[in-house]
């Protein structure tokens, strides 16, 4: 395990990187970072680190909800992405949209040998918003809550479709390769998701405020 | 929620749902408002294994292949000329002996202890073929006496 102040020297080393990589589109950026780290460079693999990690973290754990789990799935997707390094195919998924893939199975696996576990509420973190008052936080935090629980309801590819759709911001047919499906299949999913939260939430109304305006 | 059956197609308008009560997009937006934050341990693992997984770049293959490259040429003939010698000589025992011998011949040809003067006369008697070296013989060993009379 590298002890913190290393990672810092390095990240602080991967910042300086960046700027020499003059590549705009997301996407072919990190394709180009995934082949210098193929390539020996470990400055790469700092920047590729810092900049996949939040991410697969986030939406493992929008979908798991429990924070130990979504790192282990979090670190064993990225450790998947450095072997499959020196093989990795350009003409193939974007290394986004294979890192979610994998993070979605990964999930799934955890989803299918815990179905009918409960859900810690003492995971979901605290929504952090500066400019509200105290009572506007409470009432978004409990809408927030609701909101993950009414997610947690929701079948694994729906919820996976929504959260990938409204809390990561894929596009559909980004959704669409992740989840391995049509585009069709996955406005379908979002469709009939966005209806169960509707109404998960809608049978929340007073509890959650909605009454007020 | 509004669903229209358009030929023959259940239709179904998103924007409906939003339009009720509950704002789903305004729920959504902040929950997206509210990352997960990972924690250090994370990062370090993931970068732990990145570096571990790291492959070879070709610059460290070309530092790793460099001296195999160098004692190719002048190395390799001097360590091939070193072992011919040795070869040879008979191994690295018998060149300690021949070192220390020629050592020893050094210092005795620079200062000779006294009791090789004998000797040392009796060799520049024979090779120079005068006589008055025995003179420094005789007074050294018997030896030298006997082998003076046989000359003589």
């Amino acid at each position: 395990m590298l002890n913190s102040a290393f990672s810092k020297v390095l990240r602080h080393k991967a910042l300086g990187q960046g700027a020499a990589v003059a590549v705009s589109d997301p996407a072919k950026r990190d394709a180009a970072l995934l082949r210098r780290y193929a390539s020996g460079d470990s400055r790469a693999a700092v920047e590729l680190t810092n900049k996949l990690t939040p991410r697969a973290f986030a939406v493992a754990y929008r979908v798991l909800r429990d924070r130990a789990e979504a790192e282990d799935v979090a670190q064993e997707a990225l450790l998947r992405l450095w072997k499959i390094a020196p093989h990795w195919d350009d003409q193939g998924a974007q290394v986004s949209t294979w890192l979610y893939r994998v993070v979605m199975n990964l999930c799934i696996d955890i989803k299918r040998r815990q179905r009918g576990g409960t859900v810690d509420l003492d995971d979901v973190p605290e929504p952090v918003d500066p400019s509200s008052s105290a009572f506007e936080d409470v009432q978004e935090s409990a809408r927030y809550y609701a909101l993950m629980e009414a997610l947690d309801l929701l079948p694994d590819r729906q919820r996976q479709a929504v959260i990938l759709r409204h809390l990561e911001e894929l596009s559909n047919p980004e959704i669409a390769e992740v989840l391995e499906v049509s585009i069709e299949a996955v406005e379908s999913l979002i469709a009939r998701g966005k209806r169960a939260l509707i109404k998960a939430l809608g049978d929340r109304k007073g509890e959650l405020g909605y009454y007020d305006g | 929620m509004i669903e229209r059956v358009n030929w023959g197609i259940t239709m179904v308008d998103e924007t409906d749902f939003e339009r009720g009560d509950i704002d789903l997009e305004q729920v959504f937006l902040k929950a997206r408002q509210t990352t997960p934050q990972m924690s250090q341990r994370l990062q370090d693992a993931v970068l732990a294994d990145a570096l571990a997984f790291l492959p070879q770049s070709q610059v460290e293959m070309d530092i790793k292949a460099k001296p195999e490259t160098r004692t190719s040429s002048t190395d390799s003939a001097f360590r091939m000329l070193r072992r011919n010698v040795k070869d040879i000589v008979g191994g690295w025992h018998a060149l300690g002996g021949l070192a220390v011998a020629s050592v020893v011949g050094v210092w005795f040809g620079a200062a000779p202890p006294t009791f090789l003067g004998g000797y040392q006369s009796l060799a520049l008697a024979t090779l120079y073929g005068d006589t008055s070296f025995y003179d420094n013989v005789l007074d050294d060993f018997d030896l030298a006496i006997v082998l003076n009379e046989d000359l003589k």
